[in-house]
This record gives C-alpha cells, structure tokens and sequence, in this order.
C-alpha cells in the first residue's frame, strides 16, 4: 500500500510546511542602511512555499493512487490503525528510541560512564533476537566497553564527557 | 606551491602517521564490510577521536577510513551478496555469482587490486585538479556560487528520477534545517523559540550523526524480529593477486572508462559511489562485447563497479576541497571534519593550509597501498569480524555517536539533536524519501541564501551586472536545461505526478 504512505507524508510534511511559514511571518526584519532587497524572511519563506506545494503534489498523487487500487480490488483492504497494533509491530524501533532519550536525558546528572553501561545493556537486549537474550554477555560487555570508552575518550583525548554522580 | 609539497612529504615521514593510517584503512574495511555500517557511519564515529589530533594526522585518519571503508564493502558483496556499502550494490551482480561458482578468491583478488587503481586514478586526478578549479574558485563571487547551488540542486532532480517529489521535498526540509539559527548577512534569529542552543542552528555533525548513524540502528532494531541470516564461507583463499597478467590487462580500459566515470559522479556534488558503480557496470555491459554474460560472473563487472567506486572518492574530493561543496554523504562529513580541525574548505585552502592538503592528498595514496596490503593478506581476518553480532555493535556504536556530539562543542545539547535527526531520517526513509538530497540542501542551503541575498543587493545597484558573469550564467543555463530534459522525461511516463513506481 504505497499510496498510504504517500497520503500519511504528504499531509504531515504539509502541515510541518504550514507551521513552518507561520513561525516565518514572525521573524524580524531588519530595514535600516545597507539592508539587502531580500530580507531575512524571503528564503525561509521561498522553502516553506515549495514543500508545501509539493507535500500537496504528494498528497494529491497518493489519493489518485488509492482511488486506483480500490477501484482495481473492488473491496477497501481498510486495517485499521491502531496504537496497540503499531506498538505491537514496531516493538524494538519504538524502545531503541525510548531507551535512548532516556539515556540522554540522564547523561548529564548521572554520568557519561553510568549511563552508557546501562545504555549498551539495555539496548544489547532488545536488538538481540527472541532466542538469543544473553544476559550476562550483555552485562560484561556494557561494563567494558563504557570503562574503555571512558578511558579512551576523557583520560586519553581529554574529550569532557559529563561526570555525573561518580564525579570523576 | 612546491615549498608546501616538499614540507608536506617531510610531514609524512612519520611512522605514527603512517601506522595511523594503515589503522584506519583497516577499521574502514571492517565498518566497510559488515552489512548496515558504512565508510560514513566510521568516519562521524571516529571524527572525536580525532580532536586532539593535529589536522594532518586527524584528516589523514579520517580519509584512510574512507578509503578502507569504500572497498571493504566488496568483501560482503562477493561472499555474502550483500553491499556492504551502498558503492558496492554493483559488486555483487557479478561478485556473488563469481564466488557461487567457486571464484571467490579470483573475485575477491580482482575487487581489491581494481579498487586500488581506482583510488589512485582518482587521487590523480585530484592532485591535478583540485589546485586548478580553486584557481577559478578564488574568482567566484555571489553570482557564481548562487548559481552554483542552484545547478547543484538541480542535480538532485535529475537523479531522484524515479521520484521528483520526494527528491526535492528531501533537500528543501534539509534546507528548512538549515535556516534554524541566526540568518546569514543580517543576523537576525529565526527558529529559535528563544532557546540559547539553537541560536549558532544545527551543526552539521549532529545533523549527519543522527541521520546517517542513528537510522541505521532503528532501521537494524527494525528488522531484529526478522530472521535473517547469512552464510559465509571461510575457506577463501587468494593465490597470488588472482588473476592472471593477461586477464589484467585485458581489462584496463574498461577499468579507465569506469574510473573516469566514477571521477565525473565523484565531482558533481550530491551523487556519491552506488550510482558511479551501477553507471560503470551498465556502461561495461552496454559496451562489451559479450553483454549476455554480465550477471552470470565475470571479471569485468567486477572491475567496472569496484574502479568506478572508489574513483569517486578522489572525485569526492574535489569540490569538497576547492568549493566546499561535498561530492557525496561521506565527504560531508568530511566537510565537517575540516572544519573541526580548523581548515576551511574552498578556494583559499591551498594558499593558507596548503601542507596540510598535500599531506592529505599523500596520505590517500599511502592509504591505497595500505589497502592492498591489508585486504590481501588479511582478507580471513576481515571475514571473521562479519560474524561479530550487530546487536553488540549497535549500541556501542549509538554511544561512540554521543561521544561524537558532545565531544565537538561539550554541549549535550546535541545529543538531542542526533536523536532529532535520527528519528527524522527513519521516519522519511521508511517513508520511501532518499536521504542524501537532504544533505545537501542542509549544506547548500545557507549558501544559496547568502549568495542570493548578496545578488539581490548587486542587482539593486546594477540590474545588467549578472551579464559580466559568465561562469553564473553558464551554470544557470545549465540548470534551466537539466531540468527541462528531466521534467519531460518524467512528464512522458504514463500516470502520476512526477512518477513513481510501484
């Protein structure tokens, strides 16, 4: 069902557009000596146009598409969408995701090192395999290569990464 | 200038530099040959490693990643039939059914010595060019370079030809990026909701980080739940290089055909090393002789994709260092690796960093050789690391990436940002939008705008004045071509809006 791609982009990145020349219109504009014709708004507002314009272009074509394909199959293969069902089938996108925003919200009170183990842990698990969960494996890793990371980043490179509760 | 290039040699006899290298040619052909990790993936990793670097040593490193990483990816092509990068997509049409029929080790030996005179027909090439066009770039004012980033976009409609639409909505929502900050000439805040962060805009290390890094890994925990696997054999062994002499020079002009194919894709910014190598092997067929046997395992397909792939990287770099335009996703990257290092791309890089660019240009030469060396000899090694577990990688990889963020302006602002990006990428890319036009209107975007702006004012004073810039115009006329012939060409497929297919 390419078309429901299309429709579902199409009227997103359309209404990001909208919002987009909006948010434009609020920029200042500076008019005194030496301002040039086009003024700090124009480009912003020339890139808001055309994605808007395409994003219909899509949206159009993703409706002639539909109309198409269920005049070819007759009955509407309609699924409903559900918030369960897009969990259910997006389990490990949707908890890389959530397990990583939550990694770097806590970087910086807890600690680069702390975090990152837990990080390389939590996350060893979900992309492992149904079978295949080796939890200690997980465990050593994580601990490993956070200490070595660490060590090579902030002893040997000096790179600051956040100190956190460990403070060093 | 030859001062610099003398200085520049005395620079690179230094066995840490050289041992460096050979380090990163290795860690390329590795991220290079397992499937779902590419040359940029270890060059946005490794680039905070390389902070505290001189630019020499840190640039160096990062280019002998990119050199090991674009001809590690004919490893898995040919034993796995997978790319292990997007350039060796073309590898495998005839690489895999070479190894199916127990001519693993030939294509293999093939692979490795063509990438390697395809790097250095490329290194050349740009030794040679890159000079003269910063010569022409010096001139450039604001016409040229506006319509050059015109020109540039257009490139992206003529090759998303399969969809226009998603093409230019993916460089315009790059470009829209790129206008979060203070505005080019006037200053003036735009996007920022009043947050300090957002004030100096995105950086383009965190816009390439999430995208490329971050989306590879929800697109691998994607496909976790699907069981796929692959078989590799061990036992490949390589006699000698082989093939033999006579085979080899048999196939050195298609090997010059693919390699000047892979410079031309490698110059024009935004198009990168999977369409020089499907270009040089549908030319090779098209070409030969015996056009029914590519796909059923030959040598010259092989030759073909593998020269043209890595040509493309000296041709990569041709605009990235005398324009400051990158010629693909990896040396945009690239682009913000010398920036970090304090050395900016474009015409003035000869004059003010001109030995540290010459030790560059050797370095890549030093990397070709390191890269026949290693992969030949080492070739069991490398195959051994493809069986290390992704689900491992993956997540030392996503904290490597933090590291990345963070470690360029110690803020961790901009792991947000990586994860902003990340999420953008996978959304449009599951959403069928190619993700490299957006690079380039996140980099040619602010350009453009400067430029235009600029030209705006010049034209204010002098209307005509455009007319005393004939580069500006040549490129302008250039692009108004370009995208007539394109819309036509798409405007006759039966249907749709500026087609798709199924």
């Amino acid at each position: 069902m390419q078309y429901r791609k299309d429709i579902t982009s199409g009227a997103l990145i359309g209404a990001v557009s909208i919002i987009y020349l909006l948010l434009t219109c609020k920029v200042n504009i500076f008019t005194g000596p030496g301002a040039a014709p086009l003024s700090a708004r124009f480009v912003p507002a020339m890139w808001g146009t055309i994605l808007l314009i395409l994003s219909v272009l899509l949206l159009v074509r993703g409706l002639r598409k539909r109309k198409a394909a269920l005049q070819k199959r007759g009955a509407a293969e309609q699924s409903r969408f559900s918030l369960k069902g897009f969990y259910l089938q997006n389990t490990e996108v949707i908890l890389t995701f959530a397990v990583l925003a939550a990694y770097i919200y806590l970087l910086k009170p807890v600690g680069f090192l702390i975090m990152s183990a837990l990080y390389i842990f939590a996350e060893a698990l979900i992309l492992s395999k149904r079978g295949k969960r080796r939890v200690i494996t997980a465990l050593v890793l994580a601990v490993t290569a956070s200490v070595l990371i660490d060590f090579v980043f902030v002893r040997l490179l000096y790179v600051m990464l956040p100190k956190g509760i460990l403070g060093f | 200038m030859s001062a610099d290039v003398l200085q520049a040699f005395s620079n690179m006899m230094d066995i840490r530099l050289i041992l460096l290298i050979f380090l990163g040619v290795a860690i390329g052909i590795v991220f290079g040959s397992i499937p779902g990790l590419t040359a940029t993936m270890a060059i946005v990793m490794f680039l905070p490693m390389t902070y505290t670097m001189t630019p020499l040593y840190g640039i160096s490193m990062l280019v002998a990643l990119y050199i090991g990483g674009i001809s590690g990816g004919l490893i898995s092509a040919i034993l796995l039939n997978i790319p292990g990068t997007p350039s060796s997509i073309a590898t495998t049409l005839d690489g895999a059914p070479m190894a199916k029929k127990g001519e693993g080790g030939k294509a293999l030996g093939t692979g490795i010595f063509f990438s390697f005179i395809g790097t250095l027909v490329g290194v050349a090439v740009l030794v040679i060019l890159a000079p003269l066009l910063a010569k022409v770039a010096i001139k450039f004012g604001a016409y040229e370079y506006c319509a050059l980033a015109v020109f540039s976009f257009s490139l992206v409609i003529a090759l998303t030809g399969k969809d226009m639409v998603k093409g230019l909505m993916s460089v315009v929502i790059g470009a829209m990026f790129a206008t979060v900050g203070l505005s080019p000439m006037d200053s003036i805040s735009r996007f920022t909701f009043n947050n300090v962060n957002l004030t100096a805009g995105f950086k383009l290390l965190v816009f390439l980080i999430g995208l490329f890094a971050i989306t590879e890994v929800l697109k691998f925990a994607e496909d976790v739940r699907k069981d796929i696997r692959f078989e590799i054999k061990d036992d490949v062994k390589i006699r000698g290089l082989g093939f033999s002499v006579k085979e080899m020079t048999g196939q050195l002009g298609n090997a010059l055909r693919s390699a000047l194919i892979g410079l031309g894709i490698g110059i024009l910014p935004g198009i990168g090393g999977s369409v020089s190598g499907m270009l040089a092997y549908t030319v090779a067929k098209n070409s030969s002789k015996y056009p029914e046997k590519f796909g059923t395992g030959i040598m010259d397909g092989v030759v073909a994709s593998e020269t043209a792939n890595n040509a493309t990287i000296g041709g990569a770099m041709i605009p990235l260092l005398s324009l400051g335009i990158p010629g693909d996703g990896t040396t945009a990257v690239l682009l913000g690796a010398l920036m970090v290092h304090n050395v900016a791309p474009g015409p003035l890089i000869f004059t003010k960093n001109g030995v540290t660019v010459y030790g560059v240009f050797i370095a890549m030469v030093i990397a070709s050789a390191a890269m026949l060396v290693l992969e030949f000899l080492g070739l069991n090694i490398f195959v051994k690391i493809l069986k290390i577990p992704k689900n491992y990688l993956f997540p030392i990889i996503v904290v490597l990436c933090a590291v990345g963020a963070i470690g360029d302006s110690n803020r961790v602002f901009d792991v947000w940002g990586i994860l902003l990006f990340g999420l953008v990428g996978y959304a449009l890319s599951k959403a069928g939008f190619s993700l490299i036009p957006m690079i380039l209107g996140f980099i040619l975007g602010p350009t453009l705008e400067l430029n235009l702006r600029k030209a705006s004012s010049l034209v204010q004073y002098d209307a005509l004045s455009i007319l005393q810039h004939p580069i500006a115009i040549a490129f302008l006329a250039v692009t108004v071509i370009t995208v007539i012939l394109n819309i036509r060409a798409n405007l006759r497929q039966a249907d749709s809006i500026l087609v798709q297919e199924e």
